[in-house]
């Protein structure tokens, strides 16, 4: 179960770091607001994504 | 950047590995498994160096992307059509089959030179993690003329670096690799988000419509990449440089054969098309992105002549840039200084590889702290694949020429040779006549690995004629 979270939460952390610049591109969001989303995404990435590989 | 490199010597391989042996068939992998492989590893460090240097060199718009297209296309070609027949049929490493080849002495010396070139690539790739770190501590950074170390606080900042890396692929291998392989995805999508980035403030500062093809075109053709002069001291580069430099940065490997090492486990020969997976993500995407980010530096500043990784990256997508220019040199600086090692300690394989490995990684660090190496990175690449080509002529032609010709490929196998001569003389001749062409006729080292190809093949089939006749008794004797 946490682990499928874990796998769910890397994919979405994965599309966050393409939205952001994408989101910052078409002036949804500014570029302070974009970074910080890349940070989120880039932290989630490589929490989530590295407790589902260490399991696996 | 290719950062895979020749396999470990058999004092230090694993048998597992097959490294003295054809791989067999349970061992052998699928097209996925080698997708996976060439889309990770061709993302590395120095893409963010050779594309704003594509830049420096006055490129346009049109020279660039098709050179790059054509040039990309010309590599995966070689891949399919050089190396991977000859690995799926002999399922060797190249240690093993040149050994086979030229004997243990002459591949010993090949292995030196390897470990050295990949001790230089691994310092470029220090270099560019430093300029990262540079920003966080804000100390002075080598400027694009700088061939020597400007500042003290820069080389203890590289020799930092170079420690920790070092000291990682002395004791952590595996771990590099894990993270490598994690970072793999995200570090292509933060790659992407450097050119998407870049675009919206080119169209910003510019007021540039960008609503069709048409006015993308005008952008990048007019404002981004204008072609013009290059930079001081730099290279004019057109669509023939651009397309050379693409077919040739990875020569050590296609043509240069490093790739039977990989490739001797793909299932089928054309499974090797998976490398353009690697050369469109790495060397297309990724070139063009970090390209677009140096344009837009020198767009809002003229006098800002130098491409720094590190605050290229900050400006654009703040401390995640940063972050990726960190890992991406790392990851791909740890495996080059690993195998360099592991080249070092076939010469001395007394010596520990823990301890091999970090001395090693200190060489590279040092060769870090000069930035030359990594300012002029095309023509390094350039070099190393150079270096490099001339065996992996004299592999093919002994594969597929001299049984042809009736003569005996593998002569150090059947004879017990330790120097073959004609692969000795092929290999030095060959880089001989490169030297001449660059010095004397001015022809630019992205070329002449084309015609060096061509003279190291017959160099090598025609002194392998003499040779073989000279040592037929022994032959005869040794032929089943």
């Amino acid at each position: 179960m946490s682990r499928n979270l874990c796998r769910l939460l890397s994919y979405l952390a994965l599309a966050g770091v393409l939205a952001a610049p994408l989101l910052y591109f078409y002036d949804q969001i500014d570029k302070p607001a974009m970074k910080l989303a890349l940070a989120a995404a880039t932290l989630v990435w490589f929490v989530c994504g590295g407790l589902v590989r260490a399991r696996q | 950047m290719h950062d895979r490199t020749e396999s470990a010597p058999p004092s230090t391989a694993a048998d597992s590995e097959f490294e003295r042996e054809p791989v067999p068939a349970e061992a052998r992998v699928g097209f996925r498994n080698l997708l996976g492989v060439y889309a990770g590893e061709n993302i590395a460090g120095t893409e963010l160096m050779i594309g704003p240097l594509f830049v420096a060199a006055g490129v346009s718009a049109a020279d660039l992307i098709l050179g790059l297209l054509v040039g990309n296309v010309l590599a995966v070609a070689s891949w399919m059509l050089l190396t991977a027949p000859i690995a799926v049929r002999a399922r060797l490493t190249l240690y093993y089959h040149l050994e086979r080849i030229c004997g243990r002495r002459l591949v010993t010396l090949y292995n030196l030179a390897n470990g050295l070139l990949f001790c230089f690539l691994a310092g470029a790739m220090i270099t560019i993690s430093a300029t990262a770190v540079g920003v966080l501590l804000k100390f002075p950074m080598p400027a694009l003329s700088d061939t020597l170390p400007n500042s003290l606080s820069w080389c203890v900042a590289v020799l930092a670096v170079g420690l920790v890396i070092a000291a990682v692929a002395a004791k952590g291998y595996r771990f590099v690799a894990w993270v490598a392989d994690l970072a793999a995805p995200w570090m292509v999508l933060v790659f992407l988000g450097f050119g998407i980035v870049g675009l919206k403030e080119f169209l910003h500062s510019t007021g540039q419509p960008f609503r069709t093809p048409a006015d993308a075109w005008a952008l990048f053709s007019e404002v981004i990449w204008t072609g013009g002069d290059p930079l001081p001291g730099k290279l004019k580069f057109t669509f023939w440089h651009v397309t050379f430099f693409a077919w040739f940065c990875n020569m050590a490997v296609h043509v240069g054969m490093a790739d039977l090492s990989l490739l001797r486990f793909a299932r089928k020969s054309w499974y090797s098309a998976a490398a353009a997976a690697g050369m469109y993500l790495g060397h297309f995407m990724a070139w063009i992105c970090a390209a677009v980010l140096y344009a837009l530096q020198l767009h809002l500043d003229r006098t800002h002549l130098t491409p720094l990784p590190g605050p290229l990256a900050s400006a654009a997508c703040g401390l995640t840039g940063l972050l990726c220019v960190i890992v991406a040199g790392w990851t791909t600086a740890n495996p080059t200084i690993y195998r360099a090692g592991l080249a070092f300690q076939a010469v001395m394989p007394r010596v520990s590889r823990v301890k091999v490995t970090f001395v090693t990684g200190m060489l590279a660090a040092v060769a870090g702290m000069f930035p030359a190496i990594t300012m002029k990175l095309l023509d390094f690449v350039a070099l190393y694949g150079l270096l490099l080509m001339p065996m992996g002529a004299v592999l093919f032609m002994d594969f597929w020429v001299l049984p042809r010709l009736g003569l005996r490929p593998m002569i150090a196998a059947a004879t017990g040779l330790s120097w073959n001569s004609a692969a000795a003389w092929a290999w030095f001749g060959t880089l001989a006549a490169c030297l001449l062409l660059v010095q004397v006729a001015g022809i630019p080292i992205f070329f002449v690995g084309l015609p060096g190809w061509f003279i190291a093949s017959a160099v090598y089939v025609a002194l392998s004629r003499l040779q073989q006749a000279r040592l037929s008794p022994g032959l005869r004797r040794d032929t089943p």
